[in-house]
C-alpha cells in the first residue's frame, strides 16, 4: 500500500484558497482547524531515530496521544493515548508503546528533542456510504526553539491514503502535482524539528571545547537551511523583496562553507551539491538584480530634475516586465524537482550524521586545519588581488576583490566558533570599511550598467525624454564611482595594515583548542 | 499477533457489536488490528461503513487465490482494518468441508497478516458448522457473548460439548455475559451465581443499552460516537480483561 506523501506547499494560494482548491476539487470536507503540539521524543542517543523510528507526541485540542511511526512513511506501528509523557518505557510497560520501546531504548531517558507548535487543517473525503476514503491536512507549523523564539516551516499538505481506497488517492496525487504543482518531499517532519534542537546547541554556546566549536558551525549550517527555505514561501507571496535577498545570502553562505568544508569529505560527495548551490545562486541572481534595479531608480527618479521624472514610467513599465519573467524562471526553479532534492540532499546530509561525523574532534581532516587553509587562502588572494588597486583599475577585477573579500569574511563567520571570543570580530570590523567602500563602487557600476541596458531598451523616438533622463542619472552614477574609486586605496592599506596582517596570521597558526600543523 | 473469534452458537446474541466495539478498542490501545468479518449478513461491514464485497469472493479467498492484502480496507479509525464480508462467505462450509484440514487452511490465510498486525478479530456467523471447527482450531481465543437466559447457556453447552469432542482444547474459551438487562431477576441471578458451564467467565459484562442499539444508525464503534456513555465502559471494561489475559 503506498505510504503517505506530503507536499511542500508553495504560496501561489493563499490558506483560505487552497482550503477551497481541496473542497471543489477533491471533493473534500473541510474538518476545521485544530492547535496542534507535537514533541519528538528520543533517547540522547537518538536511538529511535537510529532504528529509523519516530515517537511522536500529537496534542490536538485536550487530546494527548503517542504515536510510534516509521520514520518518513510514518506508518503507525503503535499509538497510546496518555495523560503524561513518559520518561521511560517501563512507565509504559504495560501498553504495547511501551513493549515495542522497551527493546530499542531499555532504560534509557526519553527526552523531548525538538518540538512544533501550530495549526493543522483537517480534511477528508468520503464515499457514498459516508466512509473516509482519503484523508488530507494541512500543516501550518512552527518549531520551538526557546520560549520566545520559533522558525516557521513551510507549510505542507499531507496526503494519507485509507487502505483498500487507493484510486482516490492516485487521483489526488496527481491533481495536487499537476494542478497545484506542489513539490512532494520524502522528508519527515522530524528532520526539520532535528534541526532546531541543533541550532538551540548554537544559542546555548553551552561548551568551549573542540566538540562544541564543531557543533556550533554545524549549527550555523543548519541555521542557514533553515533561513533559506522560511524564505521561499515569502518569494512565492512577493510580498519583500527582502524575502530574496536573505534566501540568496544563506545559499551563499552555504556555498563559501561548502568550497571549504568539502576537503572533509571524499572528493564527489560535496561537487554535486555545490554544483547545484551555483546554479540555484545563479538562477536566483536576475529577479534580485532587477529588484535592485527598480527600488535605486525609484530612489534616483527624485534626483532628477521635474521635467524628466514623468519620462521614468516606460522605464520601469518595462523593467517590471522584465522582473515578472526572472521571477517566473526562480520560481519554476524552486518549485522543480531538483530543488526539493538538492535540499533534501543537504538536510539529509546535515542531520543524518554524516557532517558531523566529519567534522568531529579527530576526524582525518581535522576542522582547524580546514579553516586556517581557508582562511589563509582566501586572504592571500585578497593581498594580491587588491595590490593592484589604482583609482584606473577596471572595474571586473574590483568586482573580484569584491567577492573574494565576501567569501573571506563569510569564511571568518563560519569559523569564529573555533577561536577565541572577540578574536575575529576584530577582523571583521577592519574588513569594513572596505567592504563598504567596494560596495559603494559596486552599485555604482552596476547601477550604470542597468541604466545602460535600460537605455538600450527604449525606443529613442517614442521616448526621447527618458533617453534624456537615463543620461543624467548615469552621470550621476559616475561622479559616485569616481568617488568611491578615491577612497578605496586607503580603505584596502587599513586593513592591509602589519597589525592586520598578523592578526589574520595568527588564525591561520592557532585555534582556541592548540596549534595546527 | 494474537487471533480472537466472536462465537456463538445462537444468533443474536451481540456479537457483532462485541467483535467492532473490542476491536475499535485494541485499535486505540495501540494495537494494529484486523477485523474479519466472516459472516454473509455483514453487519461488521455495515457498521463500519465498508461494502460487504471481495474481489474473487470467498473461495478465491479461503484457497488463497486472492492475496489478503489486496482485500482489506481501512475503517474510519486509525490502527483498524476490516477484511469485509462477501455474500458468497454463506459457502464457506462447503469451501471448507472440501478441504482436509478446515483449521489449517484458515491458519494459512492469517498467517500473512502477522507482520502487518498485532491482533485480528474475526467476527463469526451464527451456529456450530466447519467454519467454526476452523474457527476452534485456528484462533488464540474465543470470546464468547452469552446472554443470562436458559436458551443462549444451552447454546454454550452446545459449543463445549462439540469442542471436547473434537479435540479444540488448545483455544482459550472465554465467555462473557452479553445484553444484560438488571432489572430482570433471571439475569441478575445468573451473573451472581454463574453455573459451572461458563468456567473463566469473564468479569465485566456488556448491558442491554440503546447506545448499542444506536451502532447500526450511527454506523460506528460505541466508543466512537458516545464514549462516556454505560456501553462504552463496559465494553472498555471487557477490553482490559480481554488484553490482560491474552496480550
Amino acid at each position: 500500500m503506498t505510504s503517505i506523501r506530503s507536499y511542500l506547499v508553495g504560496e501561489t494560494l493563499s490558506s483560505s484558497e487552497l482550503a477551497s482548491w481541496l473542497c471543489r476539487q477533491l471533493e473534500m470536507t473541510d474538518d476545521g482547524l485544530s492547535k496542534v503540539s507535537l514533541r519528538y521524543l528520543d533517547t540522547a542517543d537518538w536511538d529511535l531515530y537510529r532504528h529509523n523510528l519516530v515517537l511522536e507526541e500529537c496534542i490536538v485540542e485536550k487530546d494527548r496521544r503517542l504515536r510510534l511511526m516509521t520514520l518518513g512513511e510514518r506508518r503507525l506501528l503503535s499509538s497510546l493515548e496518555s495523560k503524561k509523557r513518559p520518561r521511560f518505557s517501563f512507565e509504559i510497560v504495560e501498553s504495547l508503546l511501551g513493549k515495542r520501546l522497551a527493546p530499542i531504548i531499555g532504560t534509557a531517558e526519553l527526552l523531548c528533542m525538538a518540538r512544533m507548535k501550530g495549526k493543522i487543517h483537517c480534511f477528508h473525503r468520503r464515499n457514498e456510504d459516508g466512509k473516509t476514503v482519503l484523508k488530507l491536512q494541512l500543516e501550518m507549523l512552527n518549531v520551538v526553539k526557546s520560549k520566545t523564539a520559533s522558525i516557521s516551516l513551510t507549510p505542507r499538505l499531507q496526503l494519507t491514503p485509507v487502505r483498500g481506497y487507493q484510486d482516490y488517492f492516485d487521483s489526488a496525487h496527481m491533481a495536487i502535482q499537476k494542478e497545484l504543482g506542489f513539490t512532494a518531499t520524502k522528508q519527515d517532519r522530524l528532520l526539520s524539528a532535528r534541526t532546531s534542537t541543533i541550532v538551540n546547541l548554537a544559542d546555548e554556546d553551552m561548551r568551549s571545547d573542540a566538540e562544541s566549536a564543531a557543533e556550533s558551525i554545524h549549527a550555523k549550517l543548519l541555521e542557514w537551511l533553515e533561513t533559506a527555505k522560511a524564505n521561499v514561501a515569502g518569494i512565492y507571496a512577493d510580498s519583500d523583496p527582502e524575502h530574496l535577498h536573505d534566501f540568496r545570502v544563506s545559499i551563499r553562505r552555504t556555498r563559501a562553507a561548502l568550497k571549504h568544508l568539502r576537503k572533509a569529505f571524499p572528493p564527489a560527495r560535496i561537487k554535486p551539491l555545490a554544483r547545484e548551490f551555483a546554479d540555484l545562486a545563479q538562477n536566483s541572481s536576475p529577479l534580485r538584480d532587477f529588484d535592485v534595479m527598480i527600488a535605486n531608480l525609484k530612489q534616483q527618479q527624485h534626483e532628477l530634475p521635474d521635467e524628466h521624472r514623468s519620462e521614468m514610467t516606460p522605464i520601469f513599465r518595462l523593467l517590471r516586465a522584465e522582473r515578472t519573467e526572472a521571477r517566473r524562471r526562480l520560481l519554476n526553479w524552486l518549485s522543480s524537482q531538483r530543488y526539493g532534492q538538492l535540499i533534501e540532499q543537504w538536510e539529509e546530509m546535515l542531520v543524518g550524521g554524516e557532517l558531523k561525523s566529519a567534522l568531529a574532534p579527530g576526524s582525518p581532516h581535522p576542522l582547524e586545519q580546514i579553516a586556517a587553509e581557508g582562511i589563509s587562502e582566501l586572504f592571500h588572494l585578497t593581498l594580491a588581488q587588491g595590490k593592484s588597486i589604482s583609482p584606473t583599475t577596471e572595474s571586473t577585477l574590483l568586482h573580484e576583490l569584491r567577492k573574494t573579500l565576501k567569501k573571506l569574511r563569510y569564511t571568518l563567520e563560519l569559523f569564529e566558533p573555533l577561536y577565541k571570543k572577540g578574536k575575529i570580530k576584530k577582523i571583521l570590523k577592519s574588513l569594513k570599511g572596505l567592504q563598504e567602500g567596494l560596495g559603494e563602487l559596486q552599485d555604482a557600476d552596476v547601477q550604470m550598467e542597468s541604466l545602460r541596458w535600460v537605455r538600450a531598451q527604449i525606443d529613442h523616438k517614442t521616448h526621447p525624454g527618458s533617453i534624456t533622463a537615463i543620461d543624467a542619472l548615469i552621470e550621476l552614477r559616475r561622479e559616485q564611482e569616481q568617488q568611491a574609486r578615491r577612497e578605496l586605496g586607503q580603505a584596502f592599506e587599513a586593513f592591509t595594515t602589519l597589525e592586520g596582517r598578523r592578526r589574520i596570521a595568527s588564525l591561520c597558526a592557532t585555534t582556541k583548542h592548540g596549534s595546527t600543523s | 499477533m494474537i487471533s480472537i473469534a466472536l462465537h456463538s452458537a445462537k444468533g443474536g446474541v451481540g456479537k457483532t457489536a462485541a467483535a467492532v466495539n473490542l476491536a475499535y478498542l485494541a485499535a486505540q490501545h495501540g494495537y494494529r488490528t484486523l477485523l474479519w468479518d466472516l459472516d454473509s449478513q455483514a453487519a461488521t461491514s455495515f457498521y463500519l461503513r465498508v461494502k460487504p464485497k471481495i474481489k474473487g469472493g470467498g473461495k478465491a479467498l479461503l484457497k488463497g487465490k486472492s492475496d489478503v492484502d489486496d482485500l482489506i480496507k481501512g475503517t474510519d479509525f486509525e490502527n483498524l482494518d476490516l477484511l469485509p464480508s462477501d455474500f458468497s462467505y454463506r459457502k464457506f462450509d462447503v469451501i471448507l468441508d472440501d478441504a482436509k484440514d478446515a483449521g489449517r487452511l484458515l491458519r494459512k490465510r492469517l498467517k500473512p497478516l502477522k507482520n502487518d498486525y498485532d491482533a485480528v478479530f474475526l467476527d463469526c456467523p451464527p451456529g456450530v458448522s466447519v467454519l467454526t471447527e476452523a474457527v476452534l482450531d485456528a484462533c488464540t481465543a474465543i470470546l464468547a457473548p452469552v446472554i443470562p437466559t436458559p436458551l443462549s447457556l444451552n447454546a454454550v453447552s452446545q459449543l463445549l460439548d462439540f469442542r471436547q469432542r473434537k479435540g479444540y482444547t488448545h483455544s482459550l474459551y472465554l465467555p462473557f455475559y452479553s445484553m444484560v438487562d438488571k432489572r430482570k431477576s433471571l439475569h441478575r441471578g445468573l451473573i451472581e451465581h454463574p453455573p459451572a458451564l461458563l468456567e473463566g467467565l469473564l468479569e465485566s459484562h456488556i448491558p442491554y443499552a440503546s447506545e448499542v442499539e444506536q451502532m447500526g444508525t450511527k454506523r460506528a464503534p460505541v466508543g466512537a460516537f458516545a464514549p462516556r456513555s454505560r456501553a462504552a465502559e463496559c465494553y472498555g471494561a471487557l477490553w482490559t480483561e480481554v488484553s490482560r489475559r491474552l496480550f
